[in-house]
């Protein structure tokens, strides 16, 4: 069954037709939250609460990109989340980076345990600048290079315009680089930031 | 003038340098970003490290969902209901705070006024009081009366046995005290007096004559007339006039004499008339008395009245602190259910 129908048939109410949905776009909704929060627990909560609001929404949906308006959906659901951990002391940045990267547990089996160490280490480094951004540069960010959308898809996604997405791409882009380049000291000769030229 | 824009030109393009590496631009523009990178180094090194920034961020490794978000209908009906919006949980913590600072300020005026304005309002309290307790008879007339009439009987009673007991002694200094018995004896004396003035006109006697009732002869038919137009008088202010017998003739002589007849009736006069002049002197008094006593009264039970109902400003306190308590309550309730609903 290709999306159109499921998509057809969760608005007549079929759950099952739209958790078929759902399986094909929750890792993508979750990485996306994850990148933008940076906690795994909350860009849990946003993922659920993206699928409980799209079944409750899908109604509303008149066709064009699902896969944008459940990334919109996403982004609004990663905004009341900041919302609250900006309201929850507990979760200090230290916690955030180096206890709850799920990225960082995976193994590739191709490489070390020093290639894995040093994987996790510009992770965390990389995940750090993510979060000094304001939240419309990082989600304009994060749906640009992690995801790999184009301007359209995130204007799309964010309704602001296509020069504003330029905008605030160029802007978030320069500021993860100076990040970057801050931390040089601390990324691996491979990952240092060159700009010698 | 060329270098500033220069400067702007340099600006441009590093901003443009986003969407040059994307594709983004213009044809225009691109041509305008590369001619500009191939005299400006700081631009290029810019561009280098934006590229490596980028290839950073698209080299991170996809983090999958650490679980199933598949949608549950019955979760998908009841969590709207149990989970309360944002919004409404941001209200219930401004109404909180709000109820608390109200609390606050009226805790404060509270205080305020007890220590700050102790003086004024220790001075005005019993003056302020002073009023309703010499009214509190006449605007309580429902209440006051009750005591009044059961009270004051045994004084009256007392009295009363105390004027029967020595009336006979002061009797005489109590008639004076009544003053209808010696009205109508005046009107009785003023009656004879014209009378006896109405005899001398008629009998033509010459006035200052107090021997005039030496004269039976002539004054009998004036008398007559005076009896027969004063009798009509004095038979109506006082019944018991005991009408001498006009066939004795002895004139103005018959004038006089009714005094003892009335004056012997007096004392029984009197004593009736005591009797009510008694009912309404011992009340005048125990209105008196009674009023006296609700006055010492109404002074201790004024606290008791006072104290029960709560000044405006504690009641306000009693009120916000009942709220505060609700919405308190209510706020923990909802912070409970939002983390446990997450």
């Amino acid at each position: 069954m290709d999306e159109k129908a499921l998509i057809a048939a969760a608005r007549r109410g079929d759950t099952r037709s739209f958790n078929q949905l759902v399986s094909q776009y929750q890792d993508m909704v979750y990485n996306v939250a994850f990148r933008i929060l940076g906690d795994g627990d909350a860009a849990a909560d946003a993922s659920q609460d993206t699928f409980l609001s799209a079944y409750r929404a899908i109604a509303k949906f008149k066709g064009g990109s699902f896969k944008s308006w459940l990334l919109r959906i996403a982004t609004n659901a990663c905004y009341d989340q900041l919302r609250l951990l900006q309201r929850r002391p507990t979760s200090s940045l230290e916690a955030i980076y180096t206890d709850t990267d799920p990225s960082s547990h995976f193994v590739n089996g191709r490489e070390t345990p020093e290639e894995h160490a040093l994987r996790q280490e510009l992770s965390q480094i990389i995940q750090q600048g993510i979060q000094t951004l304001p939240p419309d540069q990082r989600t304009t960010l994060v749906l640009s290079d992690v995801q790999g959308m184009s301007y359209a898809e995130i204007a799309e996604v964010t309704g602001a315009s296509i020069g504003t997405v330029k905008s605030r791409l160029s802007r978030g882009r320069a500021r993860l680089r100076d990040c970057l380049l801050e931390q040089g000291e601390l990324l691996p000769a491979r990952y240092r930031l060159k700009d010698e030229g | 003038m060329s270098f500033l824009r220069k400067k702007s030109e340099h600006q441009w393009v590093d901003e443009s340098l986003s969407a040059y590496m994307d594709g983004e631009l213009s044809a225009a523009e691109t041509e305008r970003v590369e001619n500009h990178l191939q005299v400006c180094r700081a631009c290029s090194e810019s561009l280098a490290t934006i590229r490596q920034a980028v290839t950073l961020l698209r080299e991170l490794p996809l983090v999958p969902a650490p679980r199933s978000f598949a949608v549950r209908p019955a979760v998908v009906r009841a969590r709207p209901s149990l989970a309360p919006p944002a919004w409404g949980y941001g209200l219930l913590k401004g109404a909180t705070a709000l109820a608390a600072l109200l609390l606050m300020l009226l805790i404060g005026g509270d205080l305020a006024l007890q220590f700050v304005g102790v003086a004024p309002l220790a001075y005005w309290a019993p003056a302020a009081t002073a009023p309703e307790v010499a009214l509190a008879p006449s605007y309580e007339p429902a209440v006051v009366p009750a005591p009044v009439e059961e009270t004051p009987m045994l004084g009256q009673t007392k009295d009363a046995e105390a004027l029967e007991a020595s009336r006979p002694e002061n009797a005489q200094e109590v008639a004076p005290a009544a003053p209808a018995p010696t009205e109508a004896a005046e009107d009785y004396v003023a009656v004879e007096e014209a009378a006896t003035t109405a005899a001398r006109v008629e009998g033509a006697e010459p006035a200052g004559t107090p021997t005039a009732a030496g004269t039976p002869a002539e004054p009998t038919g004036g008398e007559d007339e005076v009896l027969g137009a004063g009798g009509a008088e004095t038979a109506s202010a006082v019944p018991c006039t005991p009408v001498p017998d006009p066939s004795t003739r002895e004139g103005v002589e018959t004038a006089i004499p009714p005094e003892p007849p009335c004056a012997t009736p007096q004392p029984e006069a009197e004593q009736r008339a005591v009797v009510p002049e008694g009912t309404e002197t011992p009340q005048m008094l125990a209105m008196v008395d009674v009023q006296e006593r609700d006055a010492e009264q109404a002074v201790p039970r004024e606290p008791q009245v006072e104290a029960p109902p709560l000044s405006p400003l504690r009641l306000a306190e009693l009120i916000v602190v009942v709220v505060l308590l609700v919405l308190v309550a209510t706020t923990v309730f909802s912070a409970w259910l939002r983390r446990r609903t997450g």
